[in-house]
């Protein structure tokens, strides 16, 4: 039995964190995030989890990977400018292989920016901000009732795949209220870390020998009695630090790969009206539903398009947006910002498709209108 | 004394040994700090070529140490250990005799 | 009673890699011997360093160990703490991981008074990256990044320890490693925020630069910069200039551990 409630995008984050055993969160204040802070320093506490605020954004996403490393499901959220100083530790979490969800409630920017205004403009930031090479998972809600939905499915993959996974909202979602039918808790599926099933003695979180390629962690329960290392340098599979060129390029393959190979687990997209379109749009996060009302009335006017909406963002759904490529003459490409998922579907479409932008970066979000005006134009 | 000895877990050196001080020379640098903390004058860097120091330190009179453990405890490489005040061991001295002591 | 380092160390990760007579080592076994004598088992004590030479600490030791980053041991460290509050935690870095990038996770685990012990392995020096000066090198002398001599100030750690919050604050030195070793052994068994300055010698990076690059020399030179607190006490400000003052310097058994604070809060909100 499911109940409505009347909820915003940063509470329903907050509680689905907590539907899916978050039990340790550490954050910042920043706009327009700070609800979730504020939230669980309510809720946290009344199901017996960790809530700190820290000093600064660093301390808490350090702390969100040191509560993963002791068991515990970790949560962090900020906005950009605190994102941009949570990358080394973002990197951290990467090269250790450990679960961590990582919410960016996208404002305007770059820099300060905008803070009480919306954006899409950190997505390449979720793909590459922090150094080095390693593949990032990251979704983008677009309605209220996916911004609980997804908050589960990002904790069910960090778990499953040891491994960052941001959550990217935006300052619409962040604040927008809105009446969510919420899944009952029974209904969930959630997924825990894999335990280890030897003995301490036999155990390291590396060994991909003996345990495959995304070894078992221990959890907050069993976290006290098997002991081992993790380091933020190259590993090999007994988890100490090494330079060995085999050993470090097995390592960094093998990282990259158990989200690569897993890429139809990871995926999820939706096909809007697409069935007998002619001209596809491209769109994701909020401004999909902006989408959502142009090719609706679009349609009304009969030309017949549909919309391609990557629900996850990272990895970039290459062989779906190749397909439209072939499939299609025209697509139109649109986002909240100057241009970032557009460079991804131009080099996976390689020329094969003629595309039209919807771009802004003003800090407001780009209205139906704007859409419907470029589809006409398009079409 | 001397030789290649490994540090095993769970085993101390002098259970080995059976002298009042052991230097583990898989582990000792030969930076002097015990030679020089040392209040009886028992150990001294030997020069030995063969080594990537270029020398070793050498328990030179045994029968002189006083188990203060000052050598042990200002180790930094955990390559030198010393027998409890009380223990009776036998070991060889300086001058090739066996002695028997407690302390 | 013979302390078998054995039992504490990852024996098959030895020789330990650091310089020849480094500090580290020294300190590490002063922590270990200290841990022997409180009897604690392996099994409950986590250990956490950031990065440098003495942050390499946590690959030798057979309990809990995370490598994390450069200054930022202090808040995972507390994470830890506040989900296994049960658990032994401590950390082990540098001058000047724990004290410039560091330095403001310092002031707020003080601040907080979580139950930590923070062993700082002072060398005066960023060793492991080639001597560059750290806010704790010695003003005048030298360093890779000030070669006409350092012209910052540095300052006294246990001061800040003390003025944020931290309830067990000590300095020791590798020239009395016994007293070192009592110093840190308070510390772990304090509840609540306890800080170790540990003066150690890093002959090679800071050593080699001021003529003191023999680690024996670099130790005497230790033993003579330092005076105990009681010594101190009879001390004029000029005789103590350039001196540190070895000792317990702070202990407060009154003020509230954060995890205790916690738990209560835990129980408030469950029971409302």
């Amino acid at each position: 039995m499911s109940k409505a409630e009347i909820m915003n995008g940063n509470e329903l984050v907050s509680e689905a964190a907590i539907a899916a055993g978050c039990r340790f969160y550490s954050g910042y204040p920043i706009t327009p995030s700070s609800e979730i802070p504020e939230h669980l320093s309510k809720r946290m506490p009344e199901v017996g989890g960790v809530f700190i605020q820290y000093e600064d954004e660093i301390a808490s996403a350090m702390a969100a990977v040191g509560a993963s490393y002791a068991g515990y499901k970790s949560m962090t959220a900020s906005s950009g400018p605190g994102i941009s100083l949570k990358q080394e530790a973002i990197g951290l979490a990467c090269m250790m292989e450990l679960p961590l969800v990582v919410v960016n409630v996208m404002r305007g920017g770059p820099s300060t920016g905008l803070p009480t205004r919306v954006s899409q403009a950190d997505v390449m930031q979720a793909r590459w901000g922090t150094h080095g090479d390693h593949m990032i998972i990251a979704v983008a809600p677009e309605t209220l009732l996916e911004t609980y939905t997804e908050t589960i499915r990002a904790f069910n993959m960090a778990e499953k795949y040891r491994t960052p996974v941001y959550i990217l909202t935006d300052a619409v979602l962040a604040h927008l209220n809105g009446r969510v039918e919420l899944p009952d808790p029974s209904e969930l599926e959630i997924i825990e870390r894999t335990q280890p099933t030897v003995s301490p003695d036999e155990y390291n979180p590396y060994d991909v020998e003996k345990f495959g390629d995304i070894p078992p962690l221990p959890n907050a329960e069993n976290f006290p009695k098997y002991k081992f290392h993790m380091t933020g340098l190259n590993k090999d599979k007994t988890g100490f630090p090494t330079v060995d060129v085999a050993a470090v390029e097995a390592d960094e393959e093998r990282m990259i790969n158990k989200i690569m190979n897993n890429v139809k687990d990871i995926e999820s997209f939706e096909y809007y009206k697409m069935d007998d379109a002619d001209l596809v749009v491209f769109a994701y996060g909020t401004n999909a539903a902006a989408a959502r009302v142009a090719i609706d009335e679009a349609r009304e006017a009969g030309i017949k398009v549909g919309m391609f909406r990557p629900v996850t963002v990272w990895p970039f759904p290459e062989e779906q947006v190749a397909e439209l490529g072939k499939t299609f003459n025209n697509m139109i490409v649109t986002e909240i910002n100057l241009g970032q998922m557009l460079y991804e579907v131009e080099r996976v479409t390689k020329g094969n498709v003629e595309i039209s932008t919807v771009l802004q970066a003003a800090g407001v979000p780009i209205r139906p209108q704007q859409i419907l005006d470029k589809i006409k134009e398009v079409s | 004394m001397g030789g290649q000895k490994s540090y095993v877990k769970g085993v101390r050196l002098m259970a080995i040994e059976q002298a009042p001080v052991v230097v583990n020379e898989d582990l000792c640098t030969a930076c002097g700090i015990c030679v020089k903390v040392c209040p009886k004058n028992v150990l001294e860097l030997v020069e030995d070529l063969h080594i990537w120091t270029g020398s070793m330190c050498k328990v030179a009179r045994p029968e002189d140490c006083i188990r203060c453990k000052f050598c042990e405890n200002a180790c930094p490489h955990f390559a030198i250990d010393v027998v409890d005040m009380g223990v009776e061991i036998t070991f060889t001295d300086s001058k090739g005799n066996q002695v028997t002591k407690s302390k | 009673m013979a302390t078998d380092y054995s039992k504490y160390l990852r024996m098959e990760k030895l020789p330990l890699y650091w310089c020849p007579g480094c500090g580290n080592g020294t300190v590490l076994k002063a922590m270990i011997t200290a841990i022997d004598e409180l009897g604690w088992n392996t099994e409950d004590i986590m250990m956490v360093s950031g990065i440098g030479c003495s942050s390499r600490a946590t690959g030798y030791v057979d309990f809990h160990t995370i490598h994390t980053l450069h200054g930022r041991a202090l808040p995972v460290a507390t994470a830890i703490k506040m989900c296994h509050p049960g658990m032994h935690v401590i950390t082990f870095s540098g001058d000047g991981d724990s004290t410039a990038i560091g330095g403001n996770h310092f002031i707020h685990a003080c601040r907080r008074n979580i139950d930590l012990t923070v062993i700082i392995v002072d060398n005066w020096i960023y060793g492991m990256t080639g001597g560059q000066y750290s806010p704790l090198t010695p003003t005048g002398t030298k360093a890779s990044t000030m070669p006409r001599g350092n012209i910052d100030p540095n300052f006294d750690i246990a001061e800040l320890a003390k003025g944020a919050g931290a309830t067990f604050v000590a300095r020791g030195s590798v020239a009395d490693p016994i007293s070192l070793k009592n110093y840190i052994k308070k510390g772990l068994a304090h509840k609540g925020m306890s800080v170790i300055d540990a003066l150690s010698n890093c002959h090679i990076q800071w050593g080699r630069r001021n003529k003191y690059g023999d680690p024996v020399k670099l130790v005497e030179l230790i033993k003579e910069k330092t005076v105990t607190k009681t010594k101190a006490a009879k001390m004029t400000p000029e005789e103590l200039e350039g001196k540190y003052i070895l000792g317990i310097l702070h202990e407060d058994k009154e003020k509230k551990e954060y995890t205790e604070a916690y738990k209560e809060l835990v129980e408030k909100a469950q029971n409302e």
